[in-house]
């Protein structure tokens, strides 16, 4: 069982499953607030659905630290996929009286 | 009214124009400056309260702010966060203390629900059974078999040299 949180975190990562994220750019891109962000990736890693590791660049060239930078796995990838799909299933369509979202 | 009154709020009126002209002009313009600097004052005290994530945050901010941006918006919504992030972990870090004290005291034979699964109390370790009558510790070191006369446990390593699951 996902909540929305987690499934618009999931479905951002599901995108561009081959992308790397980090935490600033996913709450922007999510909306999710860091307040549940990070527990989210930290449970989604502990579950092998993502891979976290440090940036490989040039600390002293770059003049910053390295971020973490966030992967989905094969199994994350599969199994997400698997768990976005239950959550449609489950949520089912929108009643009749909830007006259309126009899309951007 | 006096002469005197009016050229006194005439003035005042005046200065109160002029603040706000230059706060205008102190935050339109000088955003640049003071945005950044601003954002990574937020993120040093989110880091200081919830200090895990502080090199984790401040290597973002730094990279948003290499890439152009302020990064103010973001490290608004992690100081914020950061609060939130240490009242979720109160119930966490209680919840395993006292599980950890619990099962010290729980009496032998308790059944529980842990994470949706049944598990037993046995020689002060918590266990689940699987379908095949068979459970083990987290630690994998003793187990506990399902028999027809009940629930007997096993400890691995008083178990000569069989494999974890033959405890004949």
């Amino acid at each position: 069982m996902i909540t929305a949180a987690t499934m618009k975190v999931l479905t951002e990562f599901l995108n561009t499953p081959q992308r790397e994220q980090y935490g600033f750019g996913l709450m922007r891109t999510t909306g999710v607030k860091a307040g549940s962000l990070y527990p989210i990736l930290d449970r989604l890693v502990a579950a092998g659905w993502l891979h976290v590791e440090d940036e490989s660049i040039d600390v002293v060239a770059e003049r910053r630290p390295k971020r973490k930078l966030y992967r989905l796995t094969a199994l994350g990838e599969r199994e997400g996929r698997r768990a976005v799909r239950q959550f449609f299933e489950n949520v089912g369509p929108a009643p009749h009286w909830v007006p259309r979202l126009e899309r951007a | 009214m006096p002469l005197g009154q009016a050229v006194v709020l005439g003035f005042a009126a005046l200065m109160l124009f002029c603040i706000k002209k230059a706060g205008e002009v102190a935050i339109q313009n000088e955003y640049a400056s003071w945005a950044p600097a601003l954002a990574r004052l937020w993120v040093s005290v989110a880091g200081f309260v919830c200090p895990s994530r502080r090199d984790q945050w401040r290597a973002d901010v730094l990279y948003i702010q290499k890439q152009g941006g302020s990064g103010l918006y973001e490290a608004g919504c992690h100081l914020t966060g950061a609060f939130v992030l240490v009242v979720r972990a109160v119930p966490v870090g209680l919840r395993s203390r006292l599980r950890g004290s619990w099962t010290k005291k729980a009496p032998t034979g308790t059944f529980v629900m842990v994470d949706e699964n049944v598990r037993v109390m046995l020689a002060n370790k918590l266990m689940m059974i699987n379908d095949m009558g068979v459970g083990m510790d987290e630690a994998e070191l003793d187990y506990i078999v399902k028999g027809q006369d009940g629930l007997r446990f096993v400890e691995v390593k008083s178990s000569t040299s069989l494999p974890p699951g033959s405890p004949e």
